[in-house]
Order: C-alpha cells, then structure tokens, then sequence
C-alpha cells in the first residue's frame, strides 16, 4: 500500500523510520489475536479448541487465523478478540486486586475486561466513554467477559473528577490510528498535519485530566496506536516537564524499540526513552506505543 | 447515586434463587455485594460500593445479575465456572442451543428461561445480529 506523501514527510523523513518499519508486507493482515477470559474459562482447556498459538508477552493471549467471533468461546465471553500488541498495555500497568483503576477512554472494552481479569474481579475499575454508543457497546461487553468490578461512567474524559482517588490510570488515547495501516487504508486517508495536531491537543487535555485523578505515588499507562511523535514522545515529554511526572521503564518481553528523544531540532527529556515503539515488523502486530508514568 | 446493598437474607436469597436456575452448588456469590436498581439485581465489588462517585455521570455498576425475576446470561456464565470449564465441544454446543428456544429465523430468543435475542445460529456457530 503505498502512502501518501504528506505522510511520508511527515513521519518517515521527519522521524526517520522506513516504510518497512510501518506498514506491513502483506504478512500480517491474517494474523489475528485473541484473549482467553480467565474469570470465566481457564486457558488450558479454551486455548485447546483453537488452532493457535500463545502471544509470548501475554499468558493469556494467543494468535489465530480462526474467524473466532462465530465460536461459541466468543459468545459465551470465554475469550476477547483484542490486537495482541494491545494486550501488553494492561499489563503494564500492573493493577492489583482491591485497587481502584480508572480507564478513561474504555470502549469497547477490550483492555477494561483485561484488567478485571488481572485484577480478579476485585477492587474498582472506573471505565469511562463519553459516546452514549459507545458507551453501551462497552457496557455490552463487560457484561459479556463477567466483570462485575466495573463502574462504567459518561463523563467527558477531559472532565474527570480531580480527586488524586485512583492508584492507577489508563489512558489508551484516541489518535490518529497509523498503527493500523498495515491492515487498514482509512488511518492513511485521514491522516494530515492537522489530525495530529487535533489529536495532541485532546490528547494533552486527557493526560492532565487522569493526571489530577491520580493519587500521588501512582501508576499511569499512556497509550496510542500511531507512530506520530507529536502524539508520542511529545505527550510523555510533556508529562514529565509540565507534570512532573517520571517515566520509568516498561518490563515486557515484547520486541519494540525505545522511543525518540531526538527528532532533527527537537530534544525530549531523556526519561522518553523509557517509553516502547511497537512495530508491526518487530512481531507482527498492529503498531503500539506506550509509556509508564508515575505521579 | 445511592445505592443499598442487600443484607445477608437477601443475599442468600439471592444465592438460592440463581442455585435452583442453574444447578449451581455453594456460595458463589461470596466477595461480591448485592444491590437492587429498580426490576434489576446486580452485583458488584466491594470497593465499587465505596467509591466515592461525586463529579461522576454514572452509566452502570457492576454486572446485571437478575433481571424482573430472571437469572441474566452473563451472570449466569460468570458464576457457573465449573460447568464451562468442562469445555463444550460442538455436541455440546449444540445443546447449550437447544436449551434455548430457538425462533423459526434461527434467532435464540431464549436461553434456560432468560430473554435472550443477541444472537443467531445455524447449529454450528453462533453470530450476533444485535448488541
């Protein structure tokens, strides 16, 4: 597929990537992801009725070629159709049972299911989706997976509550979705310019917002599936020299690569680096960033 | 939101009601709280009761676990941990079919007595037509 080029000026040239880096060689569109729903089934006996193989960073997750949305594993909620660099997000961000979780952009569920999981249907997790639509899509979901830990709000993810109640924050933020555009033309023919500036904007607004809702000493995950490092790096950056936030270290044993503090005359903090650039060439995913930042 | 849990009676209640459903032996709804929201009984965590909702446009808590009188499907599936963990090969899916009853479009409208109108099937999968 080859891509336009404002994007070509604009993400490989200014970021030095290939275009093999980015987009996909046709290998990676028929490679799909599912989740095992460990509060319903056990991995052993689902993982049996698939032809699959594990996602090595993730013990609940596996690969298939399967069109496992018609089983009935899918409709039963025993397992999650969720992009497999996705799953390693949730896992970062380590929540423990009793804690209280806020997933500030939920829909349609698939990391707030996870983390339930993680989290042995215990303690809270505040699922958030302004879009009534959506909304309900992520409640049909959660209903579906079993989570009975979850309180699904419809607050404007800008607009939360600034109370420091929350030990952990998601923000897995809308953006400009390149990560996808190996699989998927709609991401190339909407990105310009403007679309990343509009989406670092909502993007900064998002992070301020689960930055008041943390409580001190807590964790966040921030998240995108685009390559942009204006929504990248320079969000990150932003958190640790306006917010005073640290971005520590992500230990995962998915293959990505350390995210830029120098892009051609623009220097991010140092911490940056800290922060993971998922490929779709590094394991045959859909491209992921994400970073850990603690308040 | 205010919301009051159930006390231990109704709890236990609860819990013989969805045991007779289903067949489900102990006390399965031990570590969740109880509440009731109008013709509908959810459960949820504890720590989902106290948190502190204030500032929030709150859409749902927990997960539906009866709905007018009737055991939800999700629930249902949650709890009954021992019978899925079994498996179900397509024998047994299909069963699981049949239990419902199945409208002459294939669409299931029913599964052991709750509503159900999700999905469709041709006796080998099962497709969502709705959400």
């Amino acid at each position: 597929m080859p891509a336009p080029k404002s994007i070509k000026e604009d993400i490989y040239a200014d970021f030095g990537f290939k275009q093999s880096d980015i987009f996909g060689q046709g290998r990676y569109s028929d490679k799909k992801s599912f989740r095992i729903n460990t509060l319903k089934a056990d991995i052993k006996t689902v993982s049996k009725r698939f032809d699959c193989e594990p996602v090595p960073w993730c013990t609940h997750g596996f690969f298939t070629k399967d069109d496992v949305t018609a089983s009935i594993e899918h409709f039963q909620g025993l397992i999650y159709m969720q992009e497999a660099a996705s799953m390693a997000a949730a896992l970062a961000l380590e929540p423990r049972p009793h804690e209280r979780v806020l997933d500030i952009c939920a829909a349609p569920g698939s990391k707030t299911a996870q983390i339930a999981q993680i989290m042995e249907n215990m303690g809270c997790i505040v699922a958030n989706e302004p879009d009534a639509k959506r909304a309900k899509t992520l409640r049909f979901n959660l209903n579906r997976m079993g989570v009975a830990n979850s309180i699904v709000t419809r607050n404007d993810g800008r607009r939360i509550p600034k109370r420091k109640m929350f030990d952990r924050v998601l923000l897995d933020a809308p953006c400009s979705n390149m990560g996808r555009a190996a699989r998927d033309k709609a991401p190339i023919e909407q990105f310009s310019p403007a679309r990343v500036r509009k989406m670092q904007k909502l993007q900064i607004s998002l992070l301020e917002s689960g930055y008041g809702s943390l409580r001190d000493g807590g964790t966040m995950v921030y998240s995108t599936c685009t390559f942009a490092v204006d929504e990248n790096e320079a969000i990150v950056d932003y958190a640790i020299r306006k917010l005073g936030m640290q971005a520590i270290r992500i230990n995962t044993p998915i293959k990505a690569t350390a995210a830029a503090t120098r892009i051609k005359n623009r220097i991010f903090s140092r911490e940056v680096e800290n922060s993971l650039r998922i490929h779709p060439k590094d394991n045959g995913t859909d491209g992921f960033f994400m970073a850990k930042l603690i308040k | 939101m205010i919301l009051k849990p159930l006390n231990s009676r109704q709890k236990r209640r609860l819990n013989t009601e969805m045991s007779e459903a289903y067949g489900i032996k102990g006390d399965f709804l031990s570590g969740f709280e109880a509440f009731k929201d109008g013709d509908h009984t959810f459960i949820c965590s504890r720590e989902c009761l106290e948190t502190d909702l204030e500032g929030f446009n709150v859409e749902s808590i927990g997960l539906k676990a009866i709905s007018h009188g009737l055991p939800t499907i999700s629930c249902s599936q949650l709890l009954f941990t021992e019978g899925l963990s079994k498996g179900l090969d397509l024998e047994s899916a299909q069963i699981f079919i049949g239990w419902g009853c199945v409208l002459g479009d294939s669409k299931i409208a029913s599964y052991m007595g709750h509503p159900l109108d999700i999905a469709q099937t041709d006796g080998k999968s099962i497709r969502r037509i709705k959400r």
